[in-house]
C-alpha cells in the first residue's frame, strides 16, 4: 500500500476497516495537527487538548465500520473533536462567560452610531507581534460562551468555511453566520475598549 | 442604507456572500461615514488578529505520545476484532452442531423444524447434515454452519431455535 494512495479518504477509510496498520498511521499523520490545534483552542488546556486527540482517534479507529461517508472525512473528525471537547467542558465547571449584549454596538432611533468608533487597525499593525495583545485576545475568546466560542473558533481560528462550520457542527449556515458575527461583533469592542482605554476588564 | 444595517451586514460583506447591489450601496455609505469605516476597519482587523492565536505546531513529544498510544490503540482494537471473530465462529459451530442433533433427534421446535426441513429440501450442500435419525458429524464444514447459522433468522420474530 503505498502512502501516496492513503491520501485518497475513501482509500483510507476502506483499509482503516481493513485493519491496516500504514492507514493508522496515516490517518495519524493527516489528522493529528488539526484535531490538537482546534481541541486546544477550545479547550485551552494542553493536557486536555491531548486526551481529547486521544479520543478522537479511538473513536475513529473504533467507528470506522458504521462511518458511512455521508460527510467528508475531516469534518467526520472534526465533529468527533469538537463533541469530545464540549464533553469535557461540561464536565467541568468553566469561568464564567461574560454576557455578549452589553458589548454589542449602540444605535440611535434612526440607526446610525449612537458613539463615534475609534480607528484602533492601524495601531494594531504596528504591534502585530505584541505578546501581551495576543494574550488579551485569548483572553477575551476564552470569555465567549461555548455558542459562541465554537463557531468562532472553526471559523476564524482554523479558518473553516461557514458550510464546513455547519456540517461539523449540524448547525444551519444562517446560524453560523449569526454566531460568528456576534461574536467578532463582542470581540471588535473588548478590543476597542483595550485599546482606547488600555485596561483590561 | 443606514449605520445599523451596514453593521448588521459586516458578516456577509467580508465571506463574499453578499449580494451586489448591497455591496454598492455599502460602499457609498462607507463613503459618506466615517464612523462606518472605522467600525469596518475594526471589525476585520478583528477577524484578522484572532486567526493569530491559533496555536502553533503541536510540540514533538506531545506527538510522538499520541503517535504511540494511537498505535497501541490501534493493535489493541485489531486484537479484539480477531478475538471477536474467532469467538463468533466458535458459537457459529455450536449453533449448527446443536441444530443438526435436534433436528435428527425430532426434538426442535416446530417452527425451526420446518425451517430446517425447508432449506434442507432446496441445499444439496446441507441435505445431508439435515436427516432425521443422523449422528452429528464432529465438525461441519463452514460453508454448511453459515447456511445453518442464517436458517436461525428465518424463524418469525420471538420464536427460539431451540425452544428455550
Ligand atoms: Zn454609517
Amino acid at each position: 500500500m503505498s502512502t501516496e494512495r492513503l491520501q485518497d479518504d475513501n482509500v483510507l477509510l476502506e483499509e482503516l476497516r481493513a485493519g491496516s496498520e500504514e492507514s493508522v498511521e496515516a490517518l495519524f499523520d493527516r489528522f493529528h495537527g488539526k484535531v490538537y490545534s482546534l481541541a486546544l483552542s477550545i479547550l485551552k488546556n494542553d493536557s486536555d487538548a491531548q486526551e481529547v486527540a486521544q479520543d478522537v482517534f479511538i473513536t475513529v479507529i473504533r467507528k470506522v465500520g458504521t462511518f458511512k461517508g455521508d460527510s467528508a472525512l475531516y469534518s467526520w473528525i472534526y465533529r468527533i473533536c469538537v463533541n469530545s471537547c464540549l464533553m469535557r467542558l461540561r464536565g467541568k465547571r468553566r469561568n464564567e462567560t461574560v454576557s455578549i449584549e452589553e458589548f454589542m454596538p449602540v444605535f440611535t432611533e434612526e440607526g446610525m452610531h449612537a458613539s463615534l468608533v475609534d480607528d484602533w487597525s492601524k495601531e494594531v499593525e504596528r504591534n502585530l507581534l505584541n505578546k501581551e495583545l495576543g494574550e488579551i485576545i485569548q483572553r477575551y475568546t476564552d470569555s465567549l460562551s461555548e455558542k459562541y466560542r465554537v463557531v468562532f473558533v472553526l471559523s476564524d481560528v482554523e479558518g473553516l468555511s461557514n458550510e464546513e462550520t455547519s456540517e461539523i457542527l449540524g448547525l444551519s449556515v444562517p446560524a453560523v453566520k449569526s454566531r460568528l458575527h456576534r461574536a467578532r461583533l463582542y470581540l471588535r469592542e473588548r478590543l476597542t475598549r483595550y485599546m482606547t482605554q488600555g485596561k483590561v476588564e | 442604507m443606514n449605520c445599523k444595517e451596514l453593521v448588521y451586514l459586516l458578516g456577509d460583506y467580508f465571506d463574499g456572500s453578499m449580494e451586489p447591489h448591497l455591496r454598492d450601496e455599502l460602499g457609498e455609505h462607507i463613503k459618506l461615514c466615517d464612523v462606518c469605516t472605522s467600525f469596518l476597519k475594526t471589525y476585520d482587523k478583528t477577524r484578522i488578529l484572532c486567526r493569530s492565536i491559533r496555536c502553533e505546531e503541536i510540540p514533538d513529544e506531545v506527538r510522538e505520545q499520541l503517535k504511540a498510544f494511537v498505535a497501541q490503540k490501534a493493535r489493541e482494537h485489531r486484537a479484539d476484532i480477531e478475538r471477536y471473530t474467532t469467538c463468533t465462529i466458535e458459537e457459529r459451530q455450536q449453533f449448527a452442531r446443536q441444530l443438526v442433533g435436534l433436528f435428527a433427534s425430532g426434538d426442535l421446535p416446530p417452527a425451526m423444524t420446518e425451517v430446517a426441513a425447508h432449506h434442507a429440501r432446496h441445499c444439496a450442500q446441507c441435505a445431508p447434515y439435515l436427516k432425521p435419525g443422523s449422528v452429528a458429524p464432529a465438525t461441519i464444514p463452514p460453508e454448511v454452519v453459515d447456511h445453518l447459522a442464517d436458517l436461525a433468522e428465518e424463524l418469525p420474530p420471538g420464536e427460539d431455535p431451540f425452544g428455550d
